[in-house]
Order: C-alpha cells, then structure tokens, then sequence
C-alpha cells in the first residue's frame, strides 16, 4: 500500500512539473506569435534581433526548466528508491529464534527495532507477522510455536509503542520453510518471525 | 458380534448389494486361540489359501482373485505364514477335503470354498478348515455382484480374524492421510493396506491433520483454504467441507470424543498461545480442557473420555501429559527424551503411542497410562504420528526410512513393519478410520 502511494505521488509530480512546462512555453511562443504581425521593412532586422534574444531567453529558460525537471526527476527516482528499499529490508529481514524457543533475542531486538522505527516513519503501513518453525518435531507444536513466535514479536513492537491494530499474526508452523535443506544453517533460516506488508 | 453384523449389513445392503447369509460355528475356538497372538515369541500360523472352485461356467479368474484377496489380507497381520497351495499333492472335492494331503504341505489352517457366477450375481461360499482335527471351522456364503469379490474375501478374512482374536479383523477399515502428490498439501484416503488410494480435497492451500470420527461419515481437519488455519469436517460421501471453528489465530489437531458429537481442539489465545478445547461437532464451545502459559496443543481422548492425553511445553519441552477431565488434574507420563509429541491413545485403553525425536531420529514409543512403562517400536529414520487400528492391534505411522516420508503400518508391539504407500509426494499425518460395522 505504502509503495503505490508513492509511485502515485511521483507520478503527480511529473506531471504537474511537465504540466508547468508546456504552459509556461506555449504562452511565450504565444507572445513571439503577437509580435510578427504585420512587420514592416524597416522594422524587420530589429525584430529579428529582438526574436533572436529571445528565442535565446526562451532556450535558456528551457534549459532552467529541463534541468529543474531532471533535478526534480532525480529526487523522486531517489525518494522511490528509498521507499522501495526500506520496504524490502521489512519485508526481507527476518527475525530469528532458537530452536523450540520464541524468545526474542538480543539480535531480534535490533532487527525488531528496525521494524519499529520504520513502522513510525511510515504512519499509515499494516503489517502481517507470520511465525515460522524448522522441519524438525510434529506438524501441530510446531504450528502453535509459530504462533507464539509471530506474537512474540507483535508483543515487543507494541511495547516499542506501534498500534496493535497494525499488526496481524499467523502460523504457518513448518510448512513453509525459507530453506528446504535438511542441516542447521538451513533451519536456523526457517527459525523466523518474517513480516509481510499488507 | 451377530448383532452388529446384523445391523451392519442391513445399512450397508444397499450400497454393497452383498447378501450375507452366515452360519456361524459359536465356541469351539482353535485351541491356538488361547495363544497370544501379538506375544513376539507367537510362532507364526501356517495356513493355506486355496483357489475357490468355480461352480458351472463360472468365471474361473475371479477364484484365483479371491484367494489372492485372502492371502495377501491374512500376510498383512503378520500372524500368518503362507503355505503355497501348490504343493498339495492330493485330490480334493468340495464336500470332503482331503486333511492328510493338506497336512503334507504343513498347513495347519486352510481356506477354501466356491462359487457361482451369473451375469450380474455373485454367490460365493468360503470355508476355514483346521487341518490338523480335520475339521471346519467356520463357514460363510456371500452373495452380490462380481464386482464384490474383494469386498467378499476381505469380510471372510475378518471373519477369521474374528475367530482367532475375538475381534474383528481391519480389512474393512480405511486410512485418511495427507499427500504433497499434487504439490500441495491435500487430505487423501486409502484401503488399510494403502490400495485404491483417492485425493479428497482441493483446496490448493495447506490441509493438515485428518481425523476420522468415530461413525466414519467425517474427517475433521485443518486447512489455510480461508486464510487462517480452520477446522473443517468433510463429509463422506459427498466430500461436502463443513467449516466449523474459524476463530482468529489457531484451530488445529482435533480429536473426536467417543462418539463422535464433541471433538478437541487447540484454539490459539489473544496473546498466541495455545489451549485445548471441547467444542461441538457444530463448533460452539463447550468447555475449555487446559489452562496456564504454556503451549497446550494434540489432544487424544481415552476410548471412556474420562481422560485426554495432550501435548504441554509446560516444564520446558514438549512432552505427553494426561488431563483426568473431572477432576481437572495434570500428570505427565513421558519423562524420557525432550522431545515427545503425537499422542494417540490405543482404542483398548492400555497404551499411548507417540513419537519421540532424538538428534535426527525420530522414533515411536507406547507408554502405559498406568504405570509409566515404555516400549520403543521403531528402530531408525524418523517415526512419526502413530495412530492405532480400530482393533488396537497395528499402528499406522508415517517414515522417512527409505527416502521422502511414506505410510508403514506395524503391530502395536512394533512387529512386522511394512510400507504401504507407493504414491508421488509425501505422505504424513496418517489415522486410521473405524471398522465398517460401525459406519
């Protein structure tokens, strides 16, 4: 939600700058139009002078708008950027656990914390929280340590002061690993509390 | 007995269009009879299955089918050693067998009998003869379509299994599991032997733990199809999905109430954590079964319902606990190992089967809810959710021991472990539906 929001807005800003641009253009070609009626002899090498200065003031203009645009274009492209990348490193950074435990760790702290200051930043984001287990024990505890998992961090991000009503949970238990592998590097990925903007 | 299959047939006439007209031979039991049967030191019963005789133009494959029917039936309890009915060197008719020419081939029990085929009828007649005495011991005619042949030989190996056991033989019975063979997680059933297998559910989601309810007309079991996991009854036939507890957070690992009218279930708290409840069969709550901060979840009722056995971290790890339901008091029986999960109490009362990891092993292990005493049943890869036949007398359980997880059934000593899954996929999560009678 958070992303199209700003897309949008970066698209309403390119167009009401290029909005600006033809306007402003148009109105003094209009001008220029006005002042080559009915030239006569005499006049015409100090019109062609005066056309020439400002078709020079116009082209330098031009070049203050386009560069004005690029500028403007630039920072958008960079807001954009930023936004997409801080909703990648939420959307990809886990938090982890130790097997059998829904403990938050010192390192899921500062991951969480994180997570909390970027949900502050970003007012208006929801978030879903899906708690994940290993391979290893029965389907059913490992459905409900999931969920203890997914609440063990909703609890520590509304302690952080983020509204519970931003925050969702599931457990999808073991059922969806990150990693298929069978060894321990590929568990401990699959230990994780992984958030999903909704 | 009678009364139940009385009844049984008279429900089940018109869908299996089989007549069963039984004498029954009352008593006179095999002196073997006696013998425990599922003691490890249980010698093995020789018995012979002869081809039923076809009677006039009969359709003589049928009789060959037949007995491969019985045969591989009886193999499959592991009580019996398969006589080749080749090696009979005498001559027999229908009426009189001949004893001592059976006898030279080291039978000590045979079947036999004969048929008649018709067009869209089917009459066959089985007998079980003891060798040794020289006499029958039980004899049966069935009759209904050709197409009922199986069904026909598995109620005659019941039959005998009734008659060495006292209780009725499994060969009727089904099995619901879940299989990735489509990709995803979806409930699939089976025969008893893993035979005839059919997919139950599309839901193209994640469907988890099957239960069979007592009367066998529902599987109760969760799936993410609407989001949350919820829990779910599937009607049989028809395979109409009933949702029934969609509550916020968990709805998972039912167990039915003896029964059949209330079941268990872990719903998850507004803080995630897990507790079991009773709730109806049309999902409102009747009672809540567990309290405290720690995880409360797999449920398994004692076959009175006085007493549920649950899985609890409570004291750290997850380990097998046992809820006197009246009195409300808790008391663990696993104290070995910490990892203990899967309960499922024997329909005798006597045990509770449930899997126990180990590093990368898991194993199966009974307990008594008496005593405490453990049995180990399963020797190597990972053993998970037993769950025991009707008759208490096998357990199914799905294993890793020779690749991607299959179905093995075992006897609830441990004996006698065969695969019985062959399918794509991975099958888990097995339990094992009531006996046909009670359907």
């Amino acid at each position: 939600m958070k992303m199209k929001t700003g897309i949008s807005w970066a698209t309403m800003i390119i167009v009401l700058l290029g909005g600006l641009l033809l306007f402003g253009c148009s109105k003094k070609e209009i001008q220029t139009d006005g002042l080559v009626t009915k030239p006569g002899e005499g006049q015409l090498a100090d019109e062609e002078a005066e056309k020439a200065k400002k078709r020079a003031r116009i082209r330098e203009q031009e070049l203050t708008e386009q560069q004005l645009r690029e500028k403007a274009l630039a920072e958008e492209e960079a807001r954009r950027k930023a936004l997409t990348a801080a909703a990648g490193s939420f959307e990809n950074e886990d938090v982890y656990f130790e097997f059998d435990q829904f403990v938050i760790s010192e390192s899921a702290k500062a991951v969480l914390n994180k997570k909390a200051q970027w949900l502050r930043e970003h007012a208006t984001a929801k978030a879903l929280i899906e708690g994940h287990c290993d391979e290893r024990g029965s389907t059913e505890y490992n459905l409900a340590l999931g969920q203890k998992r997914a609440d063990a961090a909703l609890q520590y991000l509304v302690a952080l002061g983020i509204s519970p009503s931003r925050l969702s949970t599931i457990s999808y238990g073991k059922e969806r690993p990150a990693d298929p592998g069978q060894n321990e590097t590929a568990w401990a990925k699959n230990r994780r509390a992984h958030f999903v903007l909704k | 007995m009678m009364k139940h299959m009385k009844s049984a047939y008279k429900r089940c006439l018109p869908a299996l269009l089989i007549g069963l007209l039984a004498w029954a031979w009352p008593g006179l039991l095999l002196s073997r009879a006696a013998i425990d049967i599922d003691s490890p030191a249980a010698k093995k019963i020789p018995v012979a299955v002869a081809d039923p005789a076809p009677r006039g133009g009969a359709d003589t494959a049928l009789g060959s089918q037949m007995a491969q029917v019985l045969t591989k039936d009886l193999d499959f309890t592991g009580y019996f050693q398969w006589v080749d009915p080749k090696g009979f060197p005498g001559r027999d008719d229908e009426k009189n067998p001949d004893f001592r020419g059976w006898g030279l081939t080291g039978a000590e029990l045979l079947v036999r009998g004969a048929y008649q085929s018709s067009g869209a009828g089917l009459q066959a007649d089985f007998y079980l003869y003891d060798v040794q005495q020289g006499k029958m011991l039980l004899g049966k005619q069935y009759s209904g379509s050709p197409r009922d042949y199986k069904k026909m030989a598995h109620r005659f190996a019941d039959e005998i299994l009734y008659l060495l056991t006292g209780e009725t033989g499994v060969f009727q019975t089904r099995i619901a599991f879940v299989s990735t063979t489509s990709g995803k997680k979806e409930i699939y059933l089976s025969d008893f032997d893993g035979g005839d297998f059919q997919r139950l559910t599309h839901h193209n989601s994640i469907s988890l733990s099957p239960r069979w309810s007592p009367k066998g007309n529902e599987i109760a079991y969760t799936s993410y199809k609407d989001g949350n996991p919820s829990l779910y009854l599937l009607q049989l036939p028809g395979l109409q999905s009933i949702r029934i507890s969609h509550r916020p957070g968990l709805n998972i690992s039912p167990s039915w109430f003896p029964g059949g009218e209330s079941l268990a279930l872990a719903l998850s708290q507004p803080g995630g954590n897990s507790e079991i409840y009773q709730i109806s069969r049309t999902g409102g709550v009747l009672q809540r079964l567990t309290q405290g901060a720690a995880i409360d979840v797999s449920p398994s009722w004692s076959p009175d319902g006085r007493q549920m056995a649950f899985v609890s971290n409570r004291a750290g790890s997850p380990q097998i606990y046992i809820l006197n339901v009246s009195s409300r008091e808790t008391r663990r029986i696993t104290f070995q190992g910490n990892y203990n999960v899967n309960p499922s109490w024997s329909p005798k009362g006597d045990r509770i089967a449930y899997a126990s990891m180990s590093g990368s092993q898991v194993d199966i292990y009974t307990v008594s809810p008496k005593n405490g005493e453990v049995q180990r049943l399963t020797f190597g890869g990972k053993n998970e959710s037993p769950d025991f036949s009707p008759d208490g007398r096998m357990i199914v359980f799905s294993s890793s021991r020779q690749g991607r997880p299959a179905l093995y059934v075992m006897n609830a000593n441990g004996a006698n472990p065969r695969r019985i899954t062959f399918m794509n996929g991975e099958q888990t999560g097995p339990s094992w539906g009531p006996k046909r009678s009670e359907q």
